[in-house]
């Protein structure tokens, strides 16, 4: 049976800064220019920042693994392959998550799925596909109890996540998950900041009903 | 956003606002010093903690270690011997702004020194130089307008470009520059010798 297993840690954001080496600092416009003169190391670097929260945007908006690998190897290409028309006076992560968000709506779109489930691929045909596929939470280094508790609420809250409109879906996780402040997710999301207010608080609200109603099980 | 109903709790979205710590310093410190003594507000604004608390703990998602090595076999890297031209424009972009302040920053240090060099050599009222200054500007425009346009005019500069880029692509363009100096040329002989102009003259003592 195959696992996706998640550490027990808040996942960092990428920086826009990272330290390479002794006093040397590499940020990302940088980066790309580097990438457009040929250095493969810088996109593999780049590759390092941004693979991660990549793929995690994609796979929560999409809930299936295998095309959200393929989804956001897809981003990938088409970002690299166009990286001449990145306009460097732009945050480089706006414009890779845009082009990660539109892939992910695209899929959902043309597979006509409003909502996902975490408990696996809605084209899995059968139990051990649905198994394969779902997403795993992990609370190590907890007791038993605690341990029960959080995985709990962690499913609760990802089955949620899933089952929120696309783009209030997108919303949460790139200010909650990715920890982004509101003007780039207005950015990302290409709408004005008071729409993503309002996304997030009716999401919030959402969740929180959820939340309330895992409380009264408890 | 209304903070405060009509009742005097705080809103719903004061709550929430408070909870995420996504309000002023001032409100979050007045909202939570009536939370402390309402206990109908505490059981919401916990309700939104836990919320919040909740999220904070998801983690994100690694793909399969394969991934990097996927991505760069379908990536077309320039090759380093020929980089990219839009490499250059990047940089160019990106120093863009530093080089402007740069230029008018020099420029403005200029013009103010030796707006005062020639006040105090030629003892001219500054209102005076300013009028001199900016009509010899507009005249230096102008003139740089007219000439603009004649020489596109005179030269045939858009026909030229289009039609020897169009059939000769590649060489055309080394063609085409080499024509439009000599062209350029010509049409700025042209111009001294038909309209003979002459750059303007500050008379400072006028």
């Amino acid at each position: 049976m195959k696992r996706e297993r998640l550490p027990n840690r808040k996942a960092s954001r990428p920086d826009s800064s990272l330290q390479l080496g002794p006093g040397e600092q590499v940020d990302d416009q940088e980066l790309v220019a580097r990438a457009l003169e040929g250095d493969e190391s810088a996109y593999r670097e780049l590759l390092e920042r941004f693979r991660r929260p990549v793929f995690s945007i994609i796979y929560r908006m999409i809930g299936d693994r295998e095309q959200a690998e393929d989804l956001a190897q897809e981003s990938f290409v088409k970002a690299f392959n166009n990286l001449d028309s990145y306009k460097p006076n732009y945050r480089f992560s706006s414009w890779l998550f845009k082009i990660a968000n539109n892939h992910a709506i695209d899929y959902l779109r043309r597979a006509r799925l409003a909502t996902v489930s975490i408990h696996g691929s809605p084209h899995a045909t059968d139990a051990e596909r649905m198994e394969e596929t779902r997403i795993v939470l992990e609370a190590p280094d907890e007791s038993p109890e605690q341990e029960f508790l959080a995985l709990e609420l962690g499913a609760e809250i990802e089955d949620a996540i899933a089952r929120l409109r696309p783009d209030y879906r997108v919303a949460v996780i790139l200010r909650h998950i990715e920890n982004r402040p509101y003007e780039e997710i207005a950015e990302i999301m290409e709408v004005p900041i008071g729409t993503v207010k309002t996304y997030l608080h009716r999401a919030r609200a959402a969740l929180r009903e959820v939340l309330s109603h895992l409380r009264e099980e408890l | 956003m209304k903070n405060w109903t009509n009742n005097g709790h705080p809103s719903e979205q004061a709550l929430e606002a408070w909870a995420a710590s996504e309000a002023e310093a001032h409100e979050l410190q007045t909202i939570g010093s009536h939370i402390q003594a309402c206990p109908a507000c505490r059981a919401q604004a916990t309700e939104w903690r836990g919320l919040f608390l909740a999220l904070s703990s998801l983690q994100g998602l690694e793909p399969s270690t394969s991934f990097d090595d996927r991505v760069m076999e379908r990536v077309r890297v320039p090759t380093e011997a020929q980089p990219a031209v839009s490499a250059w424009a990047h940089r160019v972009a990106l120093g863009a702004p530093r080089i402007a302040a740069g230029v008018i920053g020099a420029w403005t240090i200029g013009l103010v020194g030796a707006a005062a060099w020639l006040q105090n050599r030629m003892d001219v009222p500054p209102a005076a130089l300013l009028a001199r200054f900016l009509g010899g500007v507009e005249e230096l425009l102008v003139s740089a307008a007219i000439r603009v346009a004649a020489f596109l005019h005179l030269s045939g500069f858009v026909g030229l470009w289009t039609s020897v880029t169009d059939t000769v692509p590649g060489v055309g363009l080394a063609v085409a520059v080499t024509l439009m100096a000599v062209m350029s040329g010509l049409a700025i002989w042209t111009l001294h010798r038909v309209i003979g102009y002459q750059p303007p003259r500050v008379d400072v003592h006028a």
